[in-house]
């Protein structure tokens, strides 16, 4: 069965002298005995392969055509018959030797990838030929459903951990949001919208109760519609949690995404739950006596997996295959809440420069400070893992809200997320079983 | 700020121009305008249209939806008739103006009169625009013979429609052969051949010094002293860039629009593309014109994209074409015509087949190729000269089994590209 951007993968040169099977196969299925793909021989050079389309991302054959009469989606480039003129142009557009004239009928043809069994791929008896699975991110983005340049901060992280999940929710989605960065993003108070599916900007503290409401009244409707909410750390750590933690409790089916930047950065960067040990902010100066915030921040995606809600997951869109898969886990849940955490660094409150979210975003798994994990119906796994841990500084030395640790402190918080790295290793690997008799 | 585009055309090099613009900014306003008074179409299928190939709903490259959905605002019937480049702005034919940041001359290409004695007073007809196309066809209604001046490409595939449509043709060229820019004389005269047995009467050699009469019945007279009668009058003798608007603004103008390799002219902020643009070519660096869609939109594109401030460059134009008539085929590329003595040249003949078969080397590389008749790849051809693959002695292999040497060629060198971006 070929997936979206699946494509037709033939080996370099392997093929066995004299062998046709792919070309008559695909005569056969075409039904016109005109083959899509054709093999290349040259015996004096002792080179056996085949030359067929390969689906260009951008294809000059498409570019040319004086009717547009050529077009590529979902990863198939085809030719609309009736615009074609027969002009032959694409067939001196295209390098690879993928599209023909046919004089009989006076136009262009081309393989236009069979929809289900591909007849070429099953005749060649050699392994040559193969159906190559696009990645999971390049089957499953859709369509991007947030317009461009949204009024973030500049080398926001937030937008394109809004985009990536839209890509993957797609239109038949409803939207909920509340005062926060992301607000803005996705529902442009002032604007009219910046996402091309309905959305609905509820209160900090009750957005979980909203789209339990509208959930429950399209169910009673006889419409299952998938609901998501994107909040902030704040939103979701504080003065919204009773309200999350509600829903999750009473087993609701909802998609809960928290883009944690670990402040309230959209009223001035004030501490939040989420805020790290000894980090900058305006409500946690650093001066004679503040040292920073002199708290343990609250560790939400491992409260919510206590919740036993049915998947909960961290992210960051520096692992973008990784968070696509966990996206495409929870859109699929349906007997409860699925929650997703991603990390969303904050160039603005956390004091970097604007071209490093997604570094810092690496650097975050890659030194333990913020482990890649996920809990499918209770059970705990990681879903990245790097060789070694790299050292905490690599991490905080980047940001301005760090810039103050002393050699001890960055002992201590380096102590600090080690320990809750421990934890998720814990509930990963298991301690030992008890087993009742 | 936001800054305004102004594209002046909206054939290929346009709309090309416009998807690249769009492609790397989303703020900006980009407006096209055109004198046409239609949606968008290329001039290419205009004898396909007449042949009865495609309706005319599928002819359109571009509608309302396109346009908005680019964020373009999109003006037709708007004739440009001054640019005033430091003001950027220009003029139209109504009085009113447009200001712009950088501009884009796509204004593309018109067809050039003959200067032959009653010529204008017969009712002579061209075939370059929708307009022409629908005259034309009106006129077939109760005119059958149809007398074609110019054996270049658009009169010898306007020959062909007429000819699918049931037309008695005959097509008087002054050169010494049909397509004497992309074919030699033998694959000419196959061609000529060819069209003789479809009954398109070909005469080469013979240039029309005079035209009597007007309407149904038109009296030509040649240099030769021949004089025969015709119903219609079709010129198809080339066309020349459209850029009279240009005139009194600075812009360097030769045969066209003088452009580097960013497309830029003299005048900072004033962009050329397409047909009206006389830009390098790939093999020299020198410039030239090369009216075809494929040089449109590549240019186009690097128009556009140097407009917003990328900084791509054109590679040079290679001359091309393919010609499908009558279940035959002729493709001619790069410097197939080139008769030097440092050039090596390979060739094949097939009297019985009427197939013609050259390839043209520079040293070790292919510079040129012309087919008649021949089953070939001509993208992949193509893709040997542009890409200056080493041919070391696989020359002869070449000539002998052009189409699957040429796509062994081509894989090879993939392959090589692909294993060095591996590193």
């Amino acid at each position: 069965m070929k997936g979206f951007n699946d494509v037709l993968m033939a080996e370099y040169g392997r093929c066995p002298p004299g062998c046709s099977a792919c070309e008559e196969a695909c005569g056969r299925r075409a039904g016109d005995g005109k083959a899509r793909i054709q093999p290349v021989s040259v015996p004096e050079v002792n080179f056996y392969g085949v030359a067929r389309c390969i689906q260009c991302s951008m294809p000059a054959c498409a570019l040319v055509c004086p009717t547009k009469a050529i077009t590529r989606s979902n990863g198939v480039v085809r030719i609309a018959e009736e615009r074609c003129v027969g002009c032959a142009l694409c067939t001196l557009a295209c390098p690879y030797a993928g599209i023909f004239y046919d004089p009989g009928s006076k136009k262009a043809y081309k393989c236009e990838m069979c929809d289900q069994e591909i007849d070429c791929v099953e005749a060649c008896e050699h392994g040559i030929l193969s159906l190559g699975q696009s990645r999971l991110i390049r089957q499953h983005l859709g369509e991007d459903l947030l317009a461009p340049g949204v009024p973030l901060c500049q080398g926001c992280s937030m937008e394109l951990s809004v985009r990536l999940a839209m890509r993957v929710f797609g239109r038949e989605t409803l939207i909920f949001t509340g005062p926060g960065c992301v607000a803005p993003a996705i529902a442009a108070v002032y604007q009219g919208g910046f996402l091309h599916v309905p959305t609905f900007v509820c209160c900090m503290t009750n957005m979980p109760a909203i789209m339990t409401g509208v959930k429950r009244h399209f169910r009673n409707v006889g419409k299952d519609v998938t609901c998501v909410g994107f909040a902030g750390d704040g939103m979701t750590a504080d003065i919204g949690f009773q309200s999350l933690s509600g829903a999750a409790e009473r087993g609701e089916n909802l998609i809960y995404i928290c883009l944690d930047n670990e402040a309230y950065m959209n009223t001035g960067i004030q501490r939040s739950g989420t805020t790290p040990l000894f980090s900058w902010t305006s409500t946690t100066p650093i001066g004679e006596k503040g040292r920073g915030k002199q708290r343990e921040p609250k560790n939400v995606p491992l409260l919510m997996a206590f919740h036993g809600v049915p998947y909960v997951a961290t992210a960051t869109v520096a692992f973008p295959e990784d968070y696509v898969q966990k996206l495409l886990k929870a859109k699929a849940v349906k007997d409860g809440m699925a929650y997703v955490h991603v990390l969303t660094p904050c160039p603005t409150g956390w004091r970097t420069s604007a071209s490093q979210a997604i570094e810092l975003s690496k650097l975050a798994v890659e030194t333990g400070y913020f482990p890649l994990w996920e809990a499918e119906n209770g059970k705990f796994n990681f879903t990245y893992r790097a060789k070694e841990l790299r050292p905490l500084k690599e991490f905080t030395g980047l940001t301005g809200r760090f810039a103050h640790l002393t050699q001890k402190e960055l002992k201590v918080l380096t102590k600090v997320m080690r320990s809750r790295l421990r934890l998720i290793e814990h509930l990963v690997e298991g301690g030992k079983t008890i087993e009742e008799n | 700020m936001a800054r305004k585009y102004l594209i002046i055309g909206c054939g290929s090099a346009g709309l090309a121009a416009l998807e690249k613009i769009r492609s790397l900014t989303s703020e900006d306003e980009v407006r096209l305008v055109t004198k046409e008074n239609c949606l968008p179409y290329s001039p290419t299928c205009l004898p396909y249209l007449l042949a009865g190939r495609i309706k005319e709903t599928d002819m359109w490259i571009g509608d309302k939806e396109y346009f908005q959905s680019l964020k373009a605002s999109w003006l037709k019937g708007k004739n440009v008739i001054k640019v005033l480049p430091e003001e950027k702005k220009v003029v139209y034919d109504d009085g009113t103006f447009d200001r712009y940041d950088a501009l884009l001359v796509a204004s593309g290409s018109e067809p050039v009169k003959p200067p032959i004695d009653g010529l204008e007073q017969s009712g002579a007809m061209s075939f370059h625009t929708l307009g022409d196309c629908y005259k034309l066809r009106s006129a077939l209604a109760h005119r059958k013979g149809v007398t074609i001046l110019g054996a270049g490409l658009v009169g010898m595939e306007l020959a062909l429609a007429l000819c699918e449509v049931g037309c008695r043709v005959k097509v008087v060229e002054k050169e010494a052969r049909v397509l004497p820019l992309y074919f030699h004389e033998r694959a000419a005269a196959y061609i000529t051949d060819i069209f003789l047995d479809h009954g398109v009467r070909i005469f080469t050699n013979k240039e029309v010094v005079g035209v009597r009469g007007r309407g149904e019945k038109i009296e030509v007279s040649c240099t030769d002293g021949d004089v025969f009668a015709t119903d219609l009058l079709l010129t198809c003798v080339g066309v020349r860039p459209r850029t009279s608007f240009l005139a009194d603004s600075g812009v360097r103008i030769n045969v066209g629009v003088v452009v580097d390799r960013r497309m830029k002219t003299n005048i900072e902020g004033i962009y050329a593309a397409g047909d009206v643009a006389e830009a390098p070519d790939f093999f020299f660096g020198q410039p030239g014109i090369n009216a075809i869609i494929p040089n449109a939109v590549v240019q186009g594109g690097i128009a556009g994209a140097n407009m917003v401030g990328e900084e791509e460059e054109f590679k040079g134009w290679i001359s091309m074409n393919v010609f499908n008539f009558f279940s035959n085929m002729a493709c001619s590329i790069g410097l197939c015509l080139a008769e030097e003595e440092d050039k090596q040249i390979l060739e094949k003949e097939g009297r019985q087949e009427k197939s013609v078969k050259r390839l043209v080397f520079e040293n070790d590389k292919l510079i040129g190729a012309m087919f008649v008749n021949e089953e070939v790849d001509p993208g992949v051809i193509h893709y040997l000269i542009e890409n200056r693959i080493e041919l070391k002695d696989h020359k002869e292999l070449l000539l002998e089994r052009t189409k699957e040497a040429s796509r062994w060629l081509m894989l090879e060198a993939e392959k090589k590209q692909a294993m060095s971006l591996e590193g």
